[in-house]
């Protein structure tokens, strides 16, 4: 029983780490390289990929995290991150019951759909409500870009999330 | 059983997100604190990423960048030569200038402006805005309003403030407007942001008096009646001016001096436009 408490203790932190690193790289490293115009997200990757791997819980619990990183950080009212995070970390969760496999094709056929929802929410939230309705080219030139980033982003960063996953399930 | 309790959970975040946003949307001055005392501790570390990441940056960058950089060495060098001669010849109409203001009793309105540099940070991640943290905040004396340069013209304006950092909205972002003018003729004219023509690195240049002489190539400048932006700062060129289908104004488009894809040091006029007003 105590081991099983260290262990989801030592897993919780290690997935808190997981986040800040990421947070900090989306941040702060990747505005600085002068010829990437466009960045992967990696929060949205690692909230629908936990969501993925653990379950709902975990999904919205590492949605709740990212969302409350993004909120605090960028300006405008509080709680639209939160909110978006939370629900696809939740919805990729449900996921969870019905997958089994060590295939990369869920994750990125996920990746595009959870990409395309965290974009347009993006849009109405931000641009539909200030009667931006030239919706085609917002499609093509932000989010498509920022969307095809991602996956392949996702490739690299599920198969390590994927492995990690296996330790942890072998230590407990 | 395990299904409904997370359905419960999520339904809860989803409301408490909900109630959040309503709740910032009218009472911002409280989420601005938490946010204040969040970027205190966060700037820091993110400076020191920074850092390291720069150097990384740097390296691949500076094998490939040096024959470049030393050919535009010649260039530039040829240009220091040709543009110091130009500024002796501008000193001297620039002291003529002083004697004939001080004759009229004029105060000195374009004096060069108090400036601190600063570092870009941060960005925000995605495509959708076009704003940026700086490396100072008010510990430095960096307050809301305050302008902020490239090195070859207006970049942005301080949007909001924290202890050690500042965050910038610059003119391409969505919802940027500055008040603008010809620098030959003073014709008025709006500068807009849009992220539809960013890409073609653009902005949108509005609200142009229909008999006003403006043609593509003028340089435009901060106005003197905007109220926040301080007066006479390149902002870029006009190109492709048309007369609106309304045929009572015109409208065209912006080229930006400043190259915002890679902003890496700032300079911030810490001076207000309001603190000018007052005096």
């Amino acid at each position: 029983m105590i081991n099983v408490r260290v262990g989801k203790f030592s897993k919780a932190i290690i997935h808190i780490l997981i986040i800040f690193f990421a947070f900090f790289i989306q941040t702060s490293i990747f505005p600085l390289i002068p010829f990437l115009s466009c960045s992967p997200n990696l929060l949205l990757i690692i909230t629908f990929s936990y969501g993925l791997l653990y379950g709902e819980d975990v999904g919205i619990i590492t949605g709740l995290f990212c969302g409350f990183l993004c909120d605090m950080y960028f300006n405008g009212v509080f709680g639209l991150y939160i909110l978006i995070y939370s629900v696809i970390g939740f919805a990729n969760g449900i996921l969870n019951a019905s997958f089994f496999e060590d295939t990369i094709t869920l994750p990125m056929l996920l990746s595009l759909v959870n990409g395309l929802v965290y974009n347009v929410y993006i849009y109405i939230t931000h641009f539909l409500i200030r009667r931006r309705f030239n919706f085609p080219f917002y499609l093509f030139n932000v989010i498509a870009p920022s969307i095809l980033f991602t996956l392949i982003t996702t490739v690299l960063i599920y198969k390590l999330l994927y492995k990690l996953n296996l330790i942890h399930k072998r230590t407990l | 059983m395990k299904n409904q309790h997370s359905k419960i959970v999520i339904i809860i975040v989803v409301l408490l997100s909900i109630a959040s946003i309503t709740f910032s949307h009218y009472v911002p001055s409280v989420t601005l604190s938490v946010r204040n005392a969040f970027s205190s501790v966060i700037v820091p570390i993110q400076k020191g990423i920074n850092n390291i990441g720069m150097i990384f940056v740097r390296r691949a960058m500076n094998s490939t960048d040096l024959k470049e950089a030393n050919e535009r060495i010649k260039i530039l060098e040829a240009q220091v030569a040709s543009l110091s001669e130009t500024n002796n010849l501008l000193k001297t109409k620039s002291y003529e200038a002083d004697r004939l203001r001080a004759l009229y009793d004029l105060g000195d309105e374009y004096d060069i402006y108090p400036k601190t540099a600063a570092r870009v940070i941060s960005k925000d991640t995605d495509e959708w805005f076009q704003v940026f943290k700086i490396d100072k905040g008010t510990k430095d004396g960096i307050k809301v309003d305050m302008n902020v340069l490239s090195n070859k013209g207006l970049c942005g304006i301080v949007s909001s403030v924290g202890y050690n950092y500042a965050t910038v909205r610059s003119i391409i972002d969505d919802e940027s407007r500055v008040a603008a003018m010809t620098q030959h003729s003073f014709e008025a004219c709006m500068v807009e942001g849009d992220i539809t023509l960013y890409n073609n690195n653009r902005l949108k240049l509005t609200g142009i008096n229909m008999n006003a002489a403006v043609v593509d190539g003028d340089k435009i400048v901060t106005s003197n009646i905007s109220s926040k932006f301080l007066p006479n700062i390149l902002i870029g060129y006009a190109t492709d001016i048309y007369v609106n289908d309304n045929q009572l104004s015109k409208s065209g488009y912006l080229i930006p001096v400043t190259d915002f894809n890679n902003l890496t040091e700032v300079l911030v006029i810490t001076r207000l436009k309001s603190d000018s007003i007052k005096d």
